[in-house]
């Protein structure tokens, strides 16, 4: 089920109804998980037997972990954890591209093979329910949290549905406190919800699907390679696109979450104003960020153990940040590409750090351009379907163009793409040290009100292309 | 650090009680009069179809005594839904017609289709049933299982869109803006209109496309220039290939009526010249086990005009639906006994 859809309406108007009826809360809470599945069912009925075998595991494992005396018993049972987790990750997400893989690498050792192409259909939302069952589990091996005691929080806590198939990826030790008394929505908490809801519907239906989205399609899914003008256009669209889709969802997961009484962490701060790789990461996808630093870079030894370690493990982490988001190379690329600049980031503020002093806002800004620029380089590779495709958008944005290469892009739907990106850039920038709340809090109540009916109305009047959100697939 | 999309651990401090009430009204008010505005224009509701609600309709085929149409435009303007229910409000109809695409894939889609039984009126037209662009993206979605969440939202989008004017896809408001950009107005009303069972109904008299006779021809030359193979030896192979299924269809105890909608002027003499009645589609009729319907052969049929010489107007197509359900009476392929009357 899908927020921007008239089903997801009638869903969450009777979920909103019967959490507000006066119940016990654990009834509450037995309603909410069973929303959950029906959520989930809605897509596709036989995967919820994936959310219970997560569910069930980790359950039961993080108990055994966290009575466990010996330290090999502890291990022998996140091992469990792991592998019931990252099997069922590896078998749905990853099991074609492994195999595939496999078959080129006996093909270019000279053994002929060829296997059935196994007809795996990837479980929607699989990467983020996945890895936030697993932060639970972690978190106990690591002794930074105790086992559940009630096993409808746990429960709730991985099969939530606002955050369950796109996140944001929630920690146990900011959800699982909040079950443990009535939540309750007040107006202001039902209002600003919705608020978020229109805000991220409008995002995601008209920022990203109709103004966007033809355009990255025009170029990357086109039989014509593009000319440098096209490829720019292209790309930023994209880069537009990915933001709206993604902080769309996110906004609208933290509005829902906040109309039932639950509070969810953020998922980006205004990422296209960021100075440097290490602050766009700090903005950007920040709950599945902040885990990959929490529960693999750290535990690498994070910058602990020397220059040259640190860089290793930065570069493993964005790998393996990049493979998350899909069974392909050319994610692997982007994530490196990612690794690449971080690094270069270190190197370069340990060498300029003590020559250069505070830099003022004009050179802040130019350094935000600079980074901006660099992402949507990498954008290329986390959008073209292979690397072919990406090597040719990257070369004509370089200037270099094939032979068929043409304009696809006309002048309005150029300056649509312009000006749009110029404004998601330019909102960015000037929401980098406030919040959308504050800024609300400044703006006359009217016009607050004419923003939402102007987007209500907007999304409404949007009768494109159904486009499912981008981060489903991943 | 301050948040972008929001801080969810603190709610604004503002009006409230007077935002969403102001909001709200706003959002009604905007709906009212966008509607009664492009009402005014001469706009008329008309849905978005697409592949999904394409595929639905065609899982839909095993249904007791279902007609399915499949052809391509001309079926979809011509073949009116309502006088079809008017005569037969029990029998299901459903359209599978695909404006641009052939007709003979789909005759072997469901012809492999063990479920369906029912009757198809199909569409022949030699310009479009060799060498067209194929239908594997629709055949591949309706092959696909489809969510009962998705089926729902598409029927209430389908319905809506059918409904209300400002849900059409030209008075969208992107596609607003972007017209009044690029032309400097709003949109013209559109002469065609999709409906909620996919069928679709043409007022020329709202169309405001370049015409004349010199058009007319230029249009039909690059039609036949895309399309056609006049070469009666591959429309032959062609034809010869649909016999097996419409056996395989008969033998289910369904039937396979084929039909070839009313064309004129320019399009007629251009099809004649490329594809004479007499090579492609009399030899054609001769052949096979269907039941082949040609609009110059029923004199109810052969005096309607085509006002831009391939498709029917919605004033016409009722007469041409009467004839034609008239004409499988008479031949005995469907059987006129509910409220006959009324309709014809």
């Amino acid at each position: 089920m899908i927020f921007n859809s008239f089903t997801f309406l009638a869903f969450f108007a009777v979920v909103l109804a019967l959490h507000n009826l006066p119940l016990p809360w654990r009834w509450k809470k037995i309603n909410l998980i069973g929303a959950s599945y029906l959520f989930y069912a809605a897509w596709n009925p036989p995967f919820v037997i994936l959310l219970w075998m997560s569910t069930i595991t980790d359950w039961f494992v993080a108990r055994r972990v966290d009575v466990a005396t010996s330290q090999w018993n502890r291990r022998g049972w996140l091992g469990a954890s792991l592998a019931v987790n990252l099997g069922l990750l590896g078998f749905f997400k990853y099991g074609t591209f492994l195999l595939d893989n496999w078959v080129a690498l006996l093909g270019s050792l000279g053994i002929p093979f060829t296997a059935a192409r196994p007809d795996i259909i990837l479980p929607v939302g699989i990467s983020f329910y996945t890895f936030q069952t697993l932060s639970y589990t972690l978190d106990i091996y690591f002794r930074r949290a105790r086992p559940c005691n009630s096993f409808v929080d746990f429960a709730l806590y991985v099969t939530f549905f606002p955050q369950l198939v796109a996140g944001p990826i929630v920690r146990s030790s900011q959800f699982l406190p909040q079950c443990s008394e009535p939540r309750g929505a007040s107006i202001p908490n039902i209002a600003w919800g919705m608020m978020l809801l229109v805000i991220g519907l409008f995002q995601k239906v008209v920022v990203a699907d109709g103004l966007l989205a033809p355009t990255v399609e025009w170029v990357y899914d086109g039989s014509w390679s593009p000319d440098t003008w096209s490829a720019w256009c292209g790309t930023l669209a994209f880069a537009g696109q990915i933001l709206c889709d993604f902080s769309g969802y996110s906004s609208c997961a933290i509005g829902v979450a906040m109309c039932l009484g639950f509070r969810i962490p953020d998922n980006f701060r205004a990422p296209y104003a960021a100075i440097g790789f290490a602050d766009f990461w700090r903005r950007w996808h920040i709950s599945l960020s902040s885990w990959l630093r929490d529960y693999l870079y750290i535990p690498l030894g994070g910058n602990r153990r020397g220059a040259r370690r640190t860089h290793v493990n930065l570069m493993l982490t964005m790998l393996i940040g990049g493979l998350w988001h899909g069974a392909s190379w050319t994610f692997v690329f982007w994530g490196g590409l990612h690794g690449l600049y971080l690094v270069a980031e270190r190197i370069l503020r340990r060498v300029f750090a003590s020559r250069v002093g505070p830099v003022g806002p004009p050179m802040r800004f130019v350094l935000m351009i600079v980074t901006f620029v660099l992402v949507c380089f990498t954008w290329v590779f986390f959008r073209a379907k292979t690397f072919e495709n990406s090597f040719v958008v990257f070369a004509a944005m370089l200037g270099t163009t094939l032979d068929n290469a043409r304009p696809l892009i006309s002048t309005l739907n150029s300056w649509i793409v312009l000006l749009t990106v110029a404004a998601i850039v330019a909102s960015h920038w000037l929401l980098r040290d406030t919040s959308l709340e504050q800024i609300v809090e400044r703006l006359p109540w009217w016009l607050t009100a004419l923003a939402i009916a102007l987007m209500t109305m907007f999304i409404f009047t949007m009768p494109g292309e159904d486009r499912a959100f981008i981060y489903f697939q991943f | 650090m301050p948040s972008y999309t929001s801080s969810s651990d603190r709610i604004p401090s503002i009006p409230h009680g007077r935002i969403w009430p102001l909001a709200l009204a706003m959002v009604v008010l905007a709906v009212v009069g966008v509607e009664v505005f492009w009402r005014m224009q001469g706009h008329r509701a008309s849905m978005t179809d697409d592949p999904t609600w394409w595929a639905m309709h065609r899982q839909a085929v095993s249904q007791e005594d279902v007609v399915v149409v499949i052809g391509a435009s001309r079926t979809q303007l011509g073949i009116s839904s309502s006088v079809f229910h008017l005569r037969f409000p029990k029998r299901p109809l459903l359209r599978l017609e695909i404006a641009g695409k052939g007709s003979f894939e789909l005759l072997q889609d469901l012809a492999e289709d063990e479920s369906f039984q029912g009757l198809i009126i199909c569409s022949v037209a030699p310009s479009g049933d060799v060498g067209r662009s194929t239908m594997s993206e629709y055949l591949d979605v309706s092959r696909n299982r489809i969510s009962l969440d998705r089926r729902v939202n598409r029927a209430a989008s389908a319905w809506l869109q059918d409904k209300l004017v400002f849900l059409s896809a030209e008075v969208g408001s992107l596609a607003v803006i972007r017209h009044v950009i690029d032309t400097g107005r709003l949109p013209f009303p559109r002469y065609i209109a999709t409906h909620y069972d996919r069928s679709r109904s043409a007022d020329f008299t709202l169309w405001r496309g370049p015409d004349s006779p010199e058009i007319r021809q230029r249009r039909v030359l690059r039609w036949a220039q895309k399309w056609g193979i006049s070469d009666v030896r591959a429309w032959a192979k062609r034809t010869s290939q649909v016999e097996p299924l419409v056996r395989r269809i008969q033998q289910r105890g369904g039937n396979v009526v084929f039909l070839a909608m009313p064309i004129t002027d320019a399009f007629l003499t251009m099809n004649e010249r490329v594809y004479p009645k007499a090579k492609y589609w009399n030899r054609f009729a001769a052949e096979t086990n269907g039941v082949p319907v040609h609009y110059l052969d029923v004199p109810a049929m052969r005096d309607l005009n085509c006002p831009d010489s391939s498709h029917l107007d919605e004033r016409d197509s009722p007469r041409f639906t009467r004839a034609l359900l008239d004409e499988l009476n008479r031949r005995g392929v469907i059987k006129n006994v509910e409220r006959q009357g009324k309709s014809g």
